[in-house]
């Protein structure tokens, strides 16, 4: 977990003229969205999306290269508009869980498909997300969605990079925890036996 | 094998991407906001903390904050160039204003350690895009300690560390002091008494500025250091008028996600309370972050070491740190290094005489924390490889013994640390001992570490989250921030300060 990540850092660009920012638009909108969708649902995340940029575009000026990525910039953005919609993240997480994995015959008949196995673990994995706080969940999203660095993600937030280490760490250890039994050799869950 | 990170990633995975009706809603939104806006002429200046108009108060604060910030950063130099102090400023005294006391009900005691108070300012935000930390405490004496606040209301937006907040009775109530017009702290303050300390600061986002007051903080001199933007990061004071200090020049790079300060840091030293000021380079190679001076000679630092020939541009290794000594108020400077893998993530240093030492580590490498100390820079690191540790030096800071602490506090990541005598420190934090909170699941908790023997043994001080807190205080309580402790058995301690958090901070006492 400690290890550096830059692969998905970009050139730090300043983004003070109106065709820089829609250079930025046009780069980072479709990620940006996709992020938000998966934490909220696609209704929610077009809204949400759309005021992320209209939030980066007020700001543009407060933008530093120096502080991290722009793509640090705008997911942080993101992070706290989603913060602003925690109960509809927390719904959808919750609707989630309570979904029934898919019955033996599907993961029978079609073993091998990652959807079934994915469907098959969602329930599971939406359970544990809801069970995180927003400062753990911020911190983990951003690692595994976005892909952001550690580096990233304290510029992202606005924490020390040794805050981002520690939330992630302690996210990971309680995301673990609160899977339980899951056997990463399978894919599967002991209990359930799907696989 | 697979992680939980891979299996994170297979969630939701088939969510698909904006579709044109998204593309269009968001130009549509870009362009409201763009359309009644000119076209911004130049970047607003690039410095640590930027300027605001005025602190805002009231009930409408937040709103207008909102308003105000957006205004501020769309047409930077509408309101034309920011003020700039040729002389030094004198403001005339003014009364503290009280705060309000914080949620009731929820006080605690572990052990002598009380849950006694809670520090209510408006628009506590931890820091924000800049490194300065809201919530750096002060703590003269037993009685007096002051807290510095940020009035930023947006999370992703520049750090206003423009409030002062003082308490009277060791942390029991707390009170609002005036700060100079445009004045920002850019270091935490240095007391040598209850009511003469010093500061770092910035004037109106541009000009760096040395502060003083002899009144407790009801009236300051505000002093320029010259015409640009070096500010003092780190101040440390013998006396009223003997102050040194970590200096970052205008060209300095800085690692701001790192939250540390990079190359060109400089001692900046004054005998004669800020009239006037001598600047001297620490060795070339080294960028010091924190700074303590016991004596009006001899100072410790401690710092990232430079990769060789870098510019700036390349981030510095923060798994090593190095410790810089001098006998000579900063003429000369002996470097000492510090085991492989301990890293100055937050750095903190501080001597309690001139022979007793103490800072802040933290490892990152193979080697967990109830093993051995890694010596291999290779291979990739679980978090069981991370922790914090302390480093104890008892001639001055030439040589250090670094502890562990014990396994009753596992995987302690600690942000404060407070030691009042050679042998007695506090290291204030948080450990891998999980909690329920309401309905989540924390994976860690709020821990105080206690040392009576240099770091051989560590007692943990845990107070466990109230079960009726108000609702987004939750994460207050499992972590602390910050610690001063004047006196052996007096201390002080604060929760953290959560970015975008507009509660109340618990504060935590001794005083045995």
């Amino acid at each position: 977990m400690g290890e550096k990540r830059t692969d998905g850092r970009q050139a730090a660009v300043a983004i003070v003229a109106a065709a820089d920012f829609e250079n930025a638009f046009r780069a980072h909108f479709a990620p940006v969205y996709r992020f938000i969708a998966r934490r909220v649902g696609a209704d929610l995340a077009e809204d949400l999306a759309a005021e992320v940029f209209a939030t980066a575009y007020r700001r543009r000026g407060s933008y530093e290269p120096s502080r991290g990525s722009l793509r640090s910039w705008l997911y942080g953005i993101a992070a706290n508009v989603v913060r602003g919609h925690w109960r509809d993240e927390q719904q959808l997480l919750e609707l989630d869980a309570r979904m029934g994995a898919p019955g033996p015959e599907a993961a029978f008949a079609d073993a091998a498909d990652d959807r079934v196995i994915t469907a098959a673990l969602a329930p599971r994995i939406a359970a544990a997300l809801a069970e995180l706080n927003p400062d753990q969940r911020d911190v983990l999203l951003l690692y595994a969605w976005a892909e952001l660095s550690h580096e990233e993600i304290a510029a992202a937030l606005g924490i020390a990079q040794g805050t981002a280490r520690s939330r992630l760490s302690r996210a990971r250890a309680a995301l673990r925890a609160h899977l339980g039994e899951f056997d990463f050799n399978l894919w599967t869950f002991k209990e359930s036996g799907h696989a | 094998m697979p992680d939980e990170i891979d299996l994170l990633r297979t969630f939701r995975s088939d969510t698909p991407g904006p579709g044109e009706a998204a593309w269009e809603k968001a130009r549509a939104a870009v362009t409201a906001v763009a359309e009644p806006v000119p076209p911004q002429t130049r970047p607003l200046p690039r410095l640590r903390l930027q300027r605001r108009t005025a602190v805002i108060g009231g009930a409408v604060a937040m709103t207008a904050a909102v308003v105000a910030g957006v205004l501020v950063s769309v047409l930077p130099g509408s309101s034309g160039p920011p003020p700039t102090l040729r002389k030094p400023l004198a403001t005339a005294w003014e009364p503290a204003r009280a705060l309000p006391p914080g949620p009731t009900g929820v006080k605690m005691s572990s052990g002598q350690w009380r849950l006694t108070s809670y520090l209510s300012p408006r628009g506590w935000q931890e820091n924000t895009s800049s490194p300065k930390q809201a919530g750096d405490l002060t703590c003269p004496t037993a009685r007096t300690c002051y807290a510095e606040g940020n009035t930023a209301t947006s999370p992703t937006g520049p750090g206003d560390i423009n409030a002062l907040y003082v308490s009277g009775d060791g942390g029991q109530a707390w009170s609002v002091l005036p700060v100079p017009a445009g004045v920002t702290f850019t270091s935490k303050l240095a007391c040598t008494m209850d009511s003469d300390c010093g500061a770092g600061g910035l004037y109106y986002g541009h000009q760096g500025v040395y502060l003083s007051t002899t009144s407790g903080g009801h009236s300051w001199q505000v002093t320029p250091l010259g015409a640009g933007a070096d500010q003092i990061i780190d101040l440390t004071c013998t006396s009223a008028t003997s102050c040194r200090g970590l200096l970052q020049t205008s060209t300095s790079k800085r690692w701001d996600y790192m939250a540390l300060a990079g190359p060109g840091i400089k001692l900046i030293s004054t005998i004669d309370g800020g009239r006037h000021f001598t600047i001297s380079p620490f060795p070339a190679g080294t960028s010091a972050q924190s700074l303590s001076c016991p004596t009006s000679t001899h100072c410790v630092a401690s710092g990232v070491p430079l990769p060789p020939g870098n510019a700036g541009q390349e981030e510095p290794d923060t798994t090593t740190s190095t410790v810089l000594v001098t006998d000579d108020g900063g003429a000369s400077w002996q470097r000492v290094a510090l085991p492989r893998h301990v890293g100055v993530s937050l750095p903190e240093v501080t001597c309690s005489d001139a022979a007793h030492c103490t800072l802040l580590g933290y490892v990152i490498g193979p080697g967990s924390q109830s093993g051995s100390m890694p010596v291999s820079g290779s291979g990739k690191y679980t978090y069981q490889d991370q922790y914090s540790v302390v480093g104890f030096s008892a001639d001055g800071g030439r040589s250090w013994t670094i502890r562990k602490l014990p396994k009753n506090i596992p995987g302690p990541f600690l942000n404060s640390l407070a030691c009042p005598t050679a042998k007695v420190c506090y290291a204030v934090g948080q450990d891998d001992i999980p909690q329920k909170v309401g309905t989540l699941q924390d994976a860690g908790s709020a821990v105080i570490a206690v040392t009576r023997d240099a770091g051989q043994t560590w007692q943990p001080v845990r107070f466990a989250v109230p079960a009726n807190i108000p609702s987004g205080m939750e994460t207050t309580f499992d972590d602390i921030g910050e610690i001063q402790c004047p006196q052996a058995n007096v201390c002080v301690a604060t929760g953290v300060y959560l970015q975008g958090s507009m509660s109340s901070v618990p504060v935590y006492t001794l005083h045995g």
